[in-house]
């Protein structure tokens, strides 16, 4: 049985939602139409007892998919009673204080700095400049850059055993003759410059430098 | 004789309009207007003289012959309430054709069915005819699909007519 086209405005017409031009037509309609007729008497039954009987109750709470979220967040909220504030705060405070402890010192940290054999230090660097890797002769001057004002640099120069230990306030060190002439082509050697505060404080430190005298061709 | 025979086989088809005459009045006038019964039986006098009188021709079915003096006299009504009740006031609401027994059981059957219903069913029902959202609305507030809402509807109220009618 084919469905009569005026049947989708069923609905519409009980629930006084169809414009005043459809509105009349369909009610001419179901003058002449008995099945609209028929189904509307029923559909108006069903909804006159859906209103009055009180057989239905409002959905749960089941808000639209974009909704959700909100809805939990609202549900959450709305079920905060004062206690459970206080044990949100401490659960809070316990969570930062954790990653405050775990968590790196803000800063950055300067690489760990051989000070003697056995010793390293953490601190700031002083950046050597020469002589590094392979040098073709034995260098007149160690040199490094600067730790800032009024820095004393302590240097100290090691073969296979110490070399040289000295103090100066510039920012290089000329090598005595006698040391120079002690430094061999072929052989390997470290240096390292500790910068040392007015009052005596270890302020800053190199790396131990290593370098090379390069064999004579 | 034969316009006799012809007059009293549409008086009888007039008749057969008992049921979409109330139906029409109801909606305009209320349910709960006391006087809508007197309404229609005034209705189907005029129709049923009119027909004695050579009035209706038979040019128009007797449908639309019918619909049109329900709704010249469903205006004439409310011209006349109008007027009264600027001196009137509304009369208590008159007890529905609802309290019949007949009416009683069916209504006990529906109740039935629907409070049997799935929630998903129950809640478009709730939406739709109880708080009478569009198909869309409904849709957005239970995040499905506005054709959804319609099959679950149309689902509801072909359980609803099986319970009904054994």
């Amino acid at each position: 049985m084919s469905k009569c086209r005026y049947e989708s405005l069923i609905d519409g017409y009980l629930l006084d939602k169809l414009k005043p031009g459809e509105r009349a037509e369909f009610e001419e309609h179901y003058f002449v139409c008995r099945s609209c007729f028929a189904k509307m008497s029923e559909r108006d039954e069903l909804i006159r007892i859906l209103k009055t009987e009180g057989v239905l109750t409002a959905p749960a709470e089941q808000p639209a998919r974009g909704e959700r979220a909100g809805a939990w967040i609202r549900g959450a909220w709305a079920s905060l009673t004062p206690r459970r504030w206080a044990a949100v705060g401490v659960s809070a405070a316990a969570v930062i204080l954790g990653l405050w402890l775990i968590m790196p010192r803000a800063g950055t940290v300067a690489p760990p700095l051989v000070l003697t054999g056995d010793d390293a230090v953490r601190g700031a660097a002083v950046t050597a400049v020469a002589p590094v890797a392979g040098v073709p002769k034995a260098p007149a001057f160690l040199e490094w850059r600067s730790a800032g004002d009024g820095m004393e640099y302590r240097v100290s120069l090691s073969g296979k055993s110490p070399l040289l230990t000295a103090s100066t306030r510039e920012t290089r060190l000329a090598l005595p003759e006698d040391v120079r002439a002690r430094l061999k082509a072929g052989a390997a050697y470290t240096w390292q410059v500790q910068a040392f505060k007015a009052d005596g404080t270890l302020a800053a430190v190199s790396s131990r430098i290593a370098f090379k005298i390069l064999p004579k061709p | 004789m034969e316009k006799a025979q012809k007059d009293q086989s549409l008086e009888d088809a007039i008749l057969g309009y008992r049921a979409v005459i109330p139906f029409r009045v109801r909606k305009a006038l209320g349910s709960s207007t006391p006087d809508w019964e007197d309404v229609v039986d005034e209705i189907l006098m005029q129709a049923i003289e009119k027909v004695k009188s050579g009035g209706f021709r038979g040019d128009s079915s007797v449908g639309t012959f019918l619909y049109t003096i329900t709704s010249r006299r469903i205006i004439d009504h409310i011209r006349q309430k109008t007027k009264v009740l600027k001196h009137a006031p509304e009369p208590a609401p008159f007890p529905g054709p609802h309290s019949e027994a007949e009416s009683r059981e069916r209504t006990r059957q529906i109740t039935a069915v629907v409070e049997k219903l799935k929630p998903k069913f129950r809640d478009v029902l709730y939406l739709y005819y109880y708080k009478e959202l569009s198909r869309e609305e409904v849709a957005r507030e239970l995040g499905i699909s506005p054709r959804r809402v319609s099959e679950r509807v149309n689902y509801a109220i072909k359980l609803v007519k099986k319970a009904v009618k054994p």
